[in-house]
């Protein structure tokens, strides 16, 4: 029996500070496609983005404690979002359908 | 007979105009449409029932039963030592007093009914008209100050609104306001002086605050007419109440605007009762008054003042009813003169054929502006004695009563008044006094010729309907033979009058003499047609304008009072009081318009500052 010698990836370090970075960087420019778009379609997009960063953040923890839990929450996170998205792409496109426009300014009605 | 009678019948008094104001005011606003009929039956009717009422207590009163007799209904007001009920107190004054109001008033609601006949506020009229008997009947009625007062301003009340009955002319409305403003500023000085007799003596009941007052400001050789004390204080607010009521200087000059109303209203309120309420509230309190011989003082000052300024401005006059109303005004004045002079009795005697002689002078008054199609300036009239004998015939004998000839009612009263001038050795008033009914004869005289035997130049249009002849008639005779005085009220203040002293034959003589001579002197004036003629620019004309002004009274309130308030109004148009309040104003605007600014209705602007909030704070926990 010729023992395979298990091949030992070397696994590539990343510090713990770029993914925290990373993460930030991430949920700013969500943050900040929120508040700048006007398309709902790219506000929809930019809270993918920033669902996406905490899932990042999520990874980090869990290779950073050595415990899985964090890369679960993040299959759940996943799941979050692709229904997010389903249910919210469904509602934007209804709203396209009545009002014609998806600027979100026009269809603000909180001040009338 | 029992107490309970004498009390029901005593409160059915005032309770049934009452009833019946109520339910012509009411009835159309449940747009209930009374019949013409039907308003005269209930208006006059209650007055009727009201008089008759008095009439039975006079006769209960008068059988020997006791002198007064109170009765008290109810709790008004009671608050901790403050307590104010409902009650009534009759004795002869009152008596005298609810029987005037009823039996005269009783005969001007039916005169009305012939008078206002056309008028298309016909129910309105009558509805203020038995609002103010009840009023009127509450104020003599009332057994404390409160009531009283409710009463007077009730009355106050009432006189504004049939002043001002006929809404549709600004002038009545200006007259109505003066009226009341000006009796107002009287009314303050009252309701001070209540508040300064509770606050001393702790009571309003009438009779209790004379007792008091008696035992807590004795009257003794130190009381002289130069003290100036608490009791005297008191007096002379409510004098101030008397004076602006019963329209004596300085206040006097809103009764001869008065006359804007109609001329029933004017006889009944403007002659016979309301503004009589003064003199009787001075003789309801005489055993106040009397502690003071200051306030005794300027109660008879102001009463010779007023006549001689009323009767002097009488004779000049161009208006049968501002003549009529300044010689109100000086008649009145006549009675304080009376009641400064401690003749309590002589000036109820005076106000009570005052208001027989005056009530027919001044519906006779309306009967010759009703025929002669709303005329009222005595040179348009003329000659009328042979076209409207019974009016001229009852206007001589309200002339002669008020001109005080022998045997007519006034010449009793107005006699008794000079006789208790000279007892009490009052001398220069009791000149004044001969000289006020020298031109009181005069100028009712002047009054009586011009109207019916001067140059004829209009026609009378119209005959006085029955209505109006059957009160006229009954008041002619009341001015005939209404001068004797009641027993009762000279019972009632025996204890405060001397025995009167016989004076000589010379005194009597002159004082008949006095009215005859202006009669004879007014005769011969009017044939030498001296009245209505122009006056030569002059002097003479100056002084004949300054009387027809009434003194120049309004002229010198106009400088006085009214411009610089005016003028101070116009200064402080922007009211400095108010910066404050704009300055406030204009705050919260600023402060909204700011805030204004973040409630844009942008979510997206939310969000920012929900973000910019959150990364501060975070920044903040952070780094500390």
């Amino acid at each position: 029996m010729i023992l395979e010698q298990p091949m030992i990836i070397e696994q590539i370090m990343i510090p713990e500070q770029a993914m925290l970075f990373f993460s930030l960087a991430l949920f700013s420019i969500g943050v900040f496609g929120v508040l700048v778009r006007r398309n709902l379609l790219f506000i929809l997009i930019s809270i993918e983005i920033m669902l996406n960063a905490v899932a990042v953040l999520f990874v980090a923890a869990s290779s950073y404690h050595n415990n899985s839990d964090g890369q679960i929450m993040y299959l759940l996170v996943l799941t979050l979002a692709a229904s997010e998205a389903a249910v919210g792409l469904g509602l934007v496109i209804q709203m396209y359908r009545r009002m014609h426009t998806l600027d979100v300014d026009q269809l603000s009605s909180m001040k009338e | 007979m029992d107490h309970q009678y004498i009390s029901n019948l005593l409160l059915a008094v005032p309770l049934l105009p009452l009833f019946t104001a109520l339910v012509l005011i009411l009835a159309p606003l449940f747009s209930i449409n009374l019949p013409k009929i039907a308003t005269s039956v209930l208006a006059v009717g209650s007055i009727a029932t009201a008089a008759l009422c008095s009439l039975l207590l006079n006769s209960q009163l008068t059988n020997g039963l006791d002198a007064n007799f109170s009765s008290i209904y109810g709790n008004w007001i009671h608050v901790d030592e403050f307590s104010v009920s409902f009650g009534f107190y009759l004795d002869s004054l009152s008596l005298v007093m609810i029987s005037i109001i009823t039996g005269v008033g009783f005969l001007i609601h039916l005169y009305s009914v012939g008078f206002m006949d056309q008028d298309k506020d016909y129910q309105r009229y009558f509805a203020y008209l038995n609002l103010f008997v009840a009023a009127m009947l509450i104020l003599v009625l009332a057994d404390n100050l409160l009531l009283l007062f409710l009463g007077w301003e009730g009355v106050g009340l009432c006189s504004y609104l049939l002043i001002g009955f006929w809404h549709d002319n600004t002038n009545n409305n200006l007259a109505a306001n003066k009226a009341f403003i000006m009796t107002r500023i009287g009314d303050t000085g009252m309701a001070i002086g209540l508040f300064l007799l509770f606050f001393q003596l702790g009571t309003l009941d009438i009779q209790l605050i004379q007792i008091n007052a008696a035992a807590l400001w004795p009257l003794d050789e130190n009381n002289t007419v130069f003290s100036f004390d608490m009791v005297t204080i008191c007096c002379l607010l409510l004098l101030s109440g008397a004076v602006g009521k019963s329209g004596q200087v300085p206040l006097q000059s809103w009764l001869p605007d008065a006359m804007a109303g109609p001329t029933p209203v004017s006889a009944l309120i403007h002659a016979a009762t309301m503004v009589t309420a003064g003199v009787y509230l001075i003789a309801r309190l005489h055993g106040l008054f009397e502690l003071s011989p200051l306030a005794m003082q300027c109660v008879s000052a102001v009463g010779a003042v007023t006549l001689f300024i009323a009767a002097s401005a009488a004779l000049v006059q161009n208006d049968v009813k501002r003549i009529l109303a300044y010689s109100t005004i000086s008649q009145i004045g006549y009675m304080f003169l009376a009641l400064g002079a401690g003749a309590f009795s002589a000036a109820i005697f005076h106000l009570m054929t005052h208001a027989f002689f005056k009530a027919l002078l001044f519906l006779s008054a309306g009967a010759l502006i009703y025929c002669m199609h709303h005329e009222h300036n005595i040179f348009r009239m003329g000659g009328l004695a042979k076209k409207l004998p019974l009016v001229c015939v009852c206007f001589f004998i309200g002339c002669a009563a008020l001109a005080s000839l022998p045997l007519m009612s006034g010449f009793f009263s107005k006699e008794l008044i000079l006789e208790s001038l000279l007892d009490e050795h009052m001398y220069g008033y009791w000149v004044v006094a001969i000289v006020g009914a020298f031109m009181t004869a005069f100028y009712s005289f002047r009054l009586f010729f011009v109207i019916f035997y001067g140059k004829n130049n209009k026609e009378p249009d119209t005959q006085p309907s029955k209505s109006m002849i059957i009160p006229l008639s009954v008041l002619a005779l009341l001015a005939l033979f209404g001068g004797i005085q009641p027993q009762g009220l000279i019972d009632l203040f025996t204890t405060t009058e001397n025995t009167t002293e016989t004076h000589s034959i010379g005194i009597v003589i002159f004082t008949i003499a006095v009215p005859l001579c202006a009669v004879a002197f007014s005769w011969f004036q009017f044939k030498r047609k001296v009245f209505g003629s122009d006056i030569k620019p002059g002097v003479l004309k100056q002084i004949h304008k300054f009387l027809y002004s009434g003194w120049a009274f309004d002229w010198f309130y106009q400088r006085v009072f009214i411009r610089p308030f005016i003028e101070n109004t116009y200064f402080n148009r922007n009211d400095v009081i108010d910066l404050f309040y704009k300055a406030l104003t204009s705050i919260s605007q600023w402060l909204h318009r700011f805030f204004n600014q973040f409630q844009n209705g942008q979510l997206r602007w939310y969000g920012s500052s929900l973000v910019l909030f959150c990364t501060a704070a975070l920044t903040y926990l952070i780094t500390s």
